[in-house]
């Protein structure tokens, strides 16, 4: 049997000592391929689940990414692995051209310049936006900017995808091709979100937060809609 | 449209945009320094000054507009300088050699800020933001230097777009019209205003973090090669800075 993408046991996350947690005693595990929606209310530590997936908050308990144990040294093998899409898209938006941003992690992989730009270019064209590909991306909607982060994310064609919250933003057009584009990667993936039409379309197992407690693992939207919509 | 602060990098369309982008960036260094060696206490000072910076706006040719903007602050910022003649001139005011010993403090400090302001506005409407990464990267400047940089030039347009975004909630919630709604807008602004900056500034680190932004700098592999454009504006510039180093140190009139 296959190693999990990912893997949390008995994972909690607080910022403080006296502080509650945000994320209490948290065990699951996704399969290689498989699509993992993240749901629940504002503030149910879906964010900080995800981000505690990628080493970013302090943790105790086990985070594991294809078997390896998340730890100071494994962090950045890991991270290589790993495609994360943050809420906010300006802030992982790093370089002042589309190319240069959506480029940047093929060719830090150390992947020839022209190579990384031709699939750089690609992962614009399977998102709809290759027209803004020398574009400043202070010239860019949010929605587009979201587009561009996504890229980025999938550019590197990583093993594992952690977005949080994609669809935000996005035209339904674009939800759609989203949902479609997403839906044709082997990668497994986690998506944090709200937009439950969004995560119906794309993912076989919905997995729900409330109060940094796993209250729900299901395979449909409507056990979460009947939980949401009494 | 309005154009923003940041649309000012790369809008020149002078010959100098023909050269590397790191050739631009030292070339601009060269010209600026050119301008601050040059003294206003000479006629042979100044007009290498005025000279050098005329020809480096010629070369990046910025803008009408950009040029005219510069110009109006440069003078704002650095012609109040002349309102000290009196207090720099120390014997009486009938004296006229004394005025002219005072003048050239205030025309010095003119003559340089100017100079040094259109020759940097110049200088980065020569190079996009995206040229100046590649110009970072290939010069000899630490990583973490060019990082910092990079991020500072791309986070303010960011910021810049931002303040636009409050400003017009501020227009649209009636809180610019004046009154008291507008100072109580004021004054609560900064403890909104500098708790965002700060959280966008830990998320951004995040990504940087997570992104291996610091790790590693690739360069791309097209455009390495210095070519005639290159060599000759690096030539020119440099014999400018040489003529005018020549000028200060033989004290030509």
């Amino acid at each position: 049997m296959s190693r999990p993408a990912l893997e949390f046991r008995e994972v909690t996350v607080r910022y403080s000592l006296e502080d509650p947690a945000i994320i209490a005693k948290v065990s699951f595990a996704i399969a290689e391929g498989e699509r993992v929606a993240l749901v629940g209310l504002n503030g149910s530590g879906k964010t900080t689940l995800l981000t505690a997936a990628v080493g970013l908050v302090p943790h105790d308990g086990e985070i594991l990414v294809g078997g390896e144990r998340l730890a100071r040294r494994s962090l950045p093998d890991i991270r290589d692995r790993i495609g994360f899409v943050f809420n906010v898209p300006e802030d992982q938006l790093l370089f002042p051209r589309v190319l240069d941003d959506v480029s940047f992690g093929l060719l830090r992989r150390g992947i020839p310049s022209l190579e990384a730009k031709a699939s750089a270019t690609r992962a614009l064209v399977a998102l709809g936006v290759e027209r803004l590909a020398d574009s400043p991306l202070h010239h860019l909607s949010h929605g587009q900017k979201q587009r561009v982060a996504l890229a980025g994310a999938l550019a590197t064609e990583p093993s594992l995808l952690l977005l949080d919250e994609p669809s935000a933003g996005l035209d339904p057009p674009g939800k759609r091709a989203l949902s479609a584009l997403l839906g044709r990667l082997d990668a497994a993936m986690m998506i944090a979100t709200h937009d439950l039409d969004f995560a119906a379309s794309l993912c076989t197992r919905f997995i729900m937060l409330d109060k940094g407690q796993i209250v729900l693992d299901g395979t449909t939207a409507d056990e979460v809609r009947l939980r949401w919509e009494p | 449209m309005r154009t923003s602060l940041h649309d000012l990098w790369g809008c020149g369309r002078g010959p100098v945009t023909r050269a590397a982008p790191q050739t631009r960036l030292l070339a601009g260094a060269a010209t600026f320094a050119s301008c601050m060696v040059s003294t206003g206490a000479t006629l042979s000072g100044s007009l290498c000054a005025g000279l050098i910076c005329a020809c480096w706006l010629w070369a990046c040719r910025p803008p009408w507009r950009v040029v005219r903007t510069s110009l109006l602050l440069g003078l704002t910022l650095f012609l109040p300088y002349f309102l000290l003649l009196p207090l720099l001139a120390d014997a009486p005011l009938a004296n006229p050699e004394s005025w002219r010993r005072a003048l050239v403090v205030p025309w010095t400090i003119v003559l340089r800020g100017l100079c040094g302001m259109l020759v940097c506005t110049a200088a980065v409407t020569s190079v996009s933001a995206s040229d100046l990464r590649e110009a970072l990267l290939r010069l000899p400047v630490p990583s973490i230097v060019s990082a910092i940089l990079l991020q500072i030039v791309h986070q303010t347009a960011t910021l810049f777009s931002e303040t636009k975004q409050v400003a017009s909630a501020m227009a649209v919630r009636g809180a610019s019209s004046g009154g008291l709604a507008a100072w109580r807008v004021l004054f609560s602004l900064p403890q909104v205003w500098l708790p965002r900056v700060i959280v966008r500034a830990e998320r951004v680190a995040d990504a940087m973090e997570l992104r291996g932004y610091c790790d590693l700098h690739p360069v791309a592999s097209d455009g390495a090669l210095m070519g005639t454009a290159d060599f000759t504006t690096l030539g020119a510039t440099l014999v400018a800075l040489g003529i005018a180093t020549t000028f200060r140190v033989l004290g030509a009139p």
